[in-house]
């Protein structure tokens, strides 16, 4: 019953749908919005009856799937509440890696220290100035490995 | 108009009350229950849409109601 009541929703802004109990089954009556052909008739019955099709494979699906979705949204809703010993453990013991003479503002490799400052007024970004020479560095210096 | 022939095990009455009110402005309806239906007697309040296309967009709307529900 869900997959025709799941079929027919998709189907009331295209047509007029209208259910009936036929014994044990249901009759469905579709009905165009605008004056169909049989042809158009046809094909839109055979919508409905791919729609009904697509609507029990994913009742199925999703009843078959259904604990593993439950563990998934479990999980991360147990993670957010921040109460978890999961993926918030796994992060103190991270954090617990640094030693605390560590500062994430620490920078060694000088990356965070901008051009003008590292190489003065003369030193010019290769796109604002010429192209240097081969094997001469940008600012004037030279390569470490010479 | 001819009257709306509901099966209440498709069409749940509060799917059918909701619907009831959200056509309020637009028509009256008297409901009578027949053993597993409820027939529905609509009266057009204006002459803006033809009794025939209220009449299927009642019927409409209430199965999308009735859907949603499940």
């Amino acid at each position: 019953m869900d997959a025709v009541y799941g079929a027919s929703y998709v189907f009331i802004d295209r047509c007029y749908v209208y259910l009936d109990k036929k014994g044990k089954g249901i009759e469905v009556v579709l009905r165009g919005k605008e004056p169909l052909d049989d042809e158009a008739l046809e094909a839109l019955c055979g919508q409905f009856a791919n729609e009904l099709l697509h609507q029990v494979l994913r009742a199925r699906l999703a009843k078959r799937s259904g604990k593993v979705r439950e563990m998934i949204v479990g999980r991360a809703l147990f993670s957010a509440e921040g109460s978890g010993a999961g993926f918030e453990g796994e992060l103190e013991d991270d954090f617990d890696d640094f030693g605390d003479e560590d500062d994430y503002l620490d920078d060694p490799l000088g990356i965070a220290v901008p051009w003008e400052e590292k190489y003065g007024d003369q030193a010019a970004p290769l796109d604002q100035g010429e192209a240097p020479a081969e094997g001469e560095h940008p600012a004037g210096e030279k390569d470490s490995h010479e | 108009m001819e009257p709306l022939r509901l099966h209440r095990s498709i069409y749940p009455p509060k799917a059918i009350s909701d619907t009831v009110k959200a056509f309020e402005e637009l028509l009256q309806a008297e409901m009578v229950k027949e053993g597993e239906y409820q027939i529905i007697t609509l009266r057009p309040l204006g002459s803006e849409h033809s009794p025939a296309t209220l009449r299927h967009e009642f019927a409409n709307y209430a199965l999308g109601r009735a859907a949603r529900s499940r």
